[in-house]
């Protein structure tokens, strides 16, 4: 039967390949173009030409050092933000029932159908009478509003699912919902939680209208909208700026390099129940 | 699981654990909600954001829409029909039906009215169309009446996408009408709509690679290729998406752009300059062959679908994927020994498998798509690019409040849309059910 199958096995294979040969050609542009000089450029965009110019790098590396810093600083604290606040939200509508809780839990899950775009001025405005406008704080708080109600769902059912039991043994021992949440909740769902931290750090890496709208000082400024100045320069050194992107992705790929194998299985599971 | 109850008798001891939700709740309530009722109410003023705010009734809404004596019998009968459509009571259901055909029947008088303007009098195909559609649509009402004795019929589903067909057909004609005829309101808006239908389309259509692509992957035989392929399709994921769309837009520029290149070392650019040429005349693609994808207000539309080609959203992908893991091999082998092809295991095996998480995306980039605005807004500028072609209706709201000002008109674009979205949200709950 493998005899037969094989001719239809490299088939897909060859499909699949062409596929992710596509997908990856972004990439493969960034990282070639990035030890280009202008002249290597314009002769042969296509294949690496011998003298690599790494000191692109170096000189991207200058340019983006402080945005990352910023965009590390306000994702890590967002994250973390998000999922306590949502850790706990999804304790309570997962173990207790209180009246208004089904009219809290629709006002949650609304807010994923409502459209975003259309408070975009009065969340300006908003802000801006809170005293938050181009402050990180004011980016980091959107950032924890527009974060919480996916995991706060996503956690809920997580946490509907784990033994009863549990709860009421610590519960008999003495235990106050918080030592619940980190002694039961939080060692259990360790792969969901770190599936959704990244899910959230990537959300909040990409994310550039927040920090464009909400933040007007140059050394505030998030990577994103860094990177959108950088592409938006007249004169063009394209080697430059494909080493800027590439630096810009290196956070990811250090996320990535530690989270691959759970993240694998983790998004599967998480989408299954999401 | 049993969850523990709260209640009044025991709020003194157990209450304080409802001081776990206050953050979340209290976020969303100052984030999320105030700004939204705020955004509704200021529809109706004129307000620049800071020191003049006025209330100006549904002055902005009539700059939107236009001639607003046209448009809310319309509204109402819509308001109707949904209403009808979510109450089982037949009762309520009837007495609501019978107001949406008197509202129905207000529109069509309207607008016969509207046509016997001067104006209107040389375009006459139009009102006579028109007198057809309510009556289409009180067809529709009528049949829907009777769904219940026909539940158990094997012709119900023709049934339904017939009861569907009388009531989207006259809908979409109505607001062809309304566009066509009256070309009232905002123009601006309405091409932005026109923008947001042809990019749903292309949307749903480029969903299709990456299922098929979870296919290929999960139909492979050997464990480790499947996971070596998941683990790369992980890796384009590592991209940030902002430097992936610029990457593309590098990709579009006209003169050092690979994509152009590409064209003319493959010699498709002669074709493309005969078909320019001969068939469709927009006069984007001449000698020598330097056309500015996202400059020329013909070739916007098709850079905008072409976008992102071949269409593999690595996450859909893997989601697709986890959805088809539950397949077992025992039940391929079965498919085979009673002969079914490749074509007959995706219908009957593998596609009922991925429904849930194919409605679920299809819902998702429906109304992911009418939001969409800081996609175009990255290529094309604030104000859509060239002649406005790639103007959505989010990036026009973006564009009247923070470019000119103009919050108040912004709010009533985002109340406009967001009527909008609801609509698509309760007919996708309607009929396309997900199951969590």
């Amino acid at each position: 039967m493998s005899e037969v199958n094989k001719p239809k096995e490299y088939i897909k294979h060859a499909i699949i390949l062409g596929v992710l040969s596509f997908s990856l050609l972004p990439f493969y542009i960034m990282l070639n173009i990035s030890l280009k000089t202008n002249d290597q450029f314009v002769q042969d965009p296509f294949w690496p030409t011998p003298p690599f110019h790494w000191e692109n790098w170096i000189y991207g590396w200058n340019l983006m050092a402080p945005y990352i810093a910023n965009s590390i600083f306000v994702s890590v604290i967002s994250v973390s933000l998000i999922l306590f606040f949502a850790m706990m939200a999804a304790y309570v509508f997962a173990r207790y029932s209180f009246p208004g809780k089904g009219f809290l839990w629709y006002a949650l899950l609304g807010l994923m159908f409502m459209p975003s775009v259309m408070n975009l001025v009065t969340v300006f405005s908003l802000i801006q009478s809170l005293g938050l406008l181009n402050t990180l704080m004011g980016v980091i708080t959107l950032m924890v509003v527009g974060g919480q109600v996916f995991c706060v769902f996503v956690l809920r059912n997580f946490i509907e699912e784990i033994p009863q039991d549990l709860f009421e043994a610590a519960e008999v021992d003495g235990a106050t919902p918080m030592q619940q949440i980190f002694n039961i909740v939080v060692p259990m769902s360790g792969s969901i939680l770190s599936t959704l931290a990244i899910l959230q750090f990537i959300g909040i890496w990409n994310n550039f209208i927040t920090p464009m709208i909400f933040i007007f000082d140059e050394y505030k400024q998030l990577l994103p909208v860094a990177l959108m100045r950088l592409d938006g320069e007249y004169v063009k050194e394209w080697g430059l700026l494909m080493a800027g992107f590439s630096i810009a992705a290196i956070p990811l790929v250090l996320i990535f390099l530690f989270s691959m194998r759970l993240f694998v299985k983790g998004l599967a599971a998480g989408a299954v129940k999401g | 699981m049993s969850t523990q109850a709260i209640g009044l008798k025991n709020f003194a001891t157990r209450g304080w654990v409802l001081l776990m939700v206050v953050p979340t709740i209290a976020m969303i309530t100052i984030f999320s909600y105030y700004p939204a009722i705020e955004a509704m109410r200021h529809s109706f003023y004129n307000w620049d954001g800071g020191t003049i705010e006025e209330f100006t009734g549904l002055e902005n809404i009539r700059l939107l829409l236009g001639d607003l004596s046209l448009w809310w019998p319309l509204g109402l009968s819509f308001f109707c029909g949904f209403l009808s459509l979510f109450l089982d009571h037949p009762s309520v259901r009837r007495v609501l039906r019978g107001v949406t055909v008197v509202f129905l029947a207000y529109t069509a008088y309207g607008l016969y009215k509207h046509a016997q303007t001067p104006a209107m009098a040389d375009k006459s195909f139009w009102p006579s169309l028109q007198w057809g559609f309510p009556w289409l649509l009180c067809l529709g009402y009528v049949l829907g009446g009777r769904k219940a004795h026909q539940a158990n019929n094997k012709s119900v589903k023709w049934y339904s996408a017939a009861l569907l067909g009388c009531y989207l057909f006259p809908l979409i004609a109505e607001m062809m009408y309304l566009v066509q005829v009256a070309k009232m309101g905002d123009w601006l808006f309405w091409l932005s709509f026109r923008l947001i239908f042809i990019l749903v389309v292309a949307n749903v259509v480029k969903m299709l690679p990456s299922v098929f692509t979870a296919i290929c992957v999960h139909r492979l035989k050997s464990e480790g290729a499947q996971y070596f392929y998941r683990v790369m399709f992980v890796i384009p994921m590592i991209i940030p998406q902002l430097v992936g769309l610029l990457i593309w837009k590098f990709f579009y520029d006209p003169n050092v752009g690979p994509l152009n290149k590409l064209l003319i070392i493959t010699h498709m650019d002669k074709v493309l300059i005969w078909l320019d040429t001969w068939v469709l005349h927009w006069g984007a693609f001449t000698e020598p062959f330097k056309p500015a994808w996202l400059g020329e207000p013909s070739l916007i539309i098709p850079a905008l679908i072409f976008w992102g080609f071949p269409w593999v959203g690595v996450v859909g992908v893997l989601i697709y994927l986890s959805g088809l893991q539950n397949i077992g091999t025992e039940v391929y082998e079965a498919a085979e020994l009673d002969g079914i092809g490749w074509w007959g295991k995706f219908i009957y095996i593998e596609l009922p498998l991925i429904m849930t998480q194919i409605r679920l995306n299809l819902i998702l980039l429906v109304i992911g798509t009418f939001q969409a605005w800081s996609f175009q807004f990255l290529l094309l500028g604030s104000s859509g690019g060239p002649e406005n072609k790639g103007l959505t209706p989010g990036l026009y709201m973006y564009y009247k409040g923070f470019e000119t000002q103009n919050f108040g008109y912004a709010c009533a674009v985002g109340l406009v849309l967001f009527f909008i979205i609801m609509a698509l949200t309760m007919i996708n709950q309607k009929y396309v059910r997900v199951e969590k």
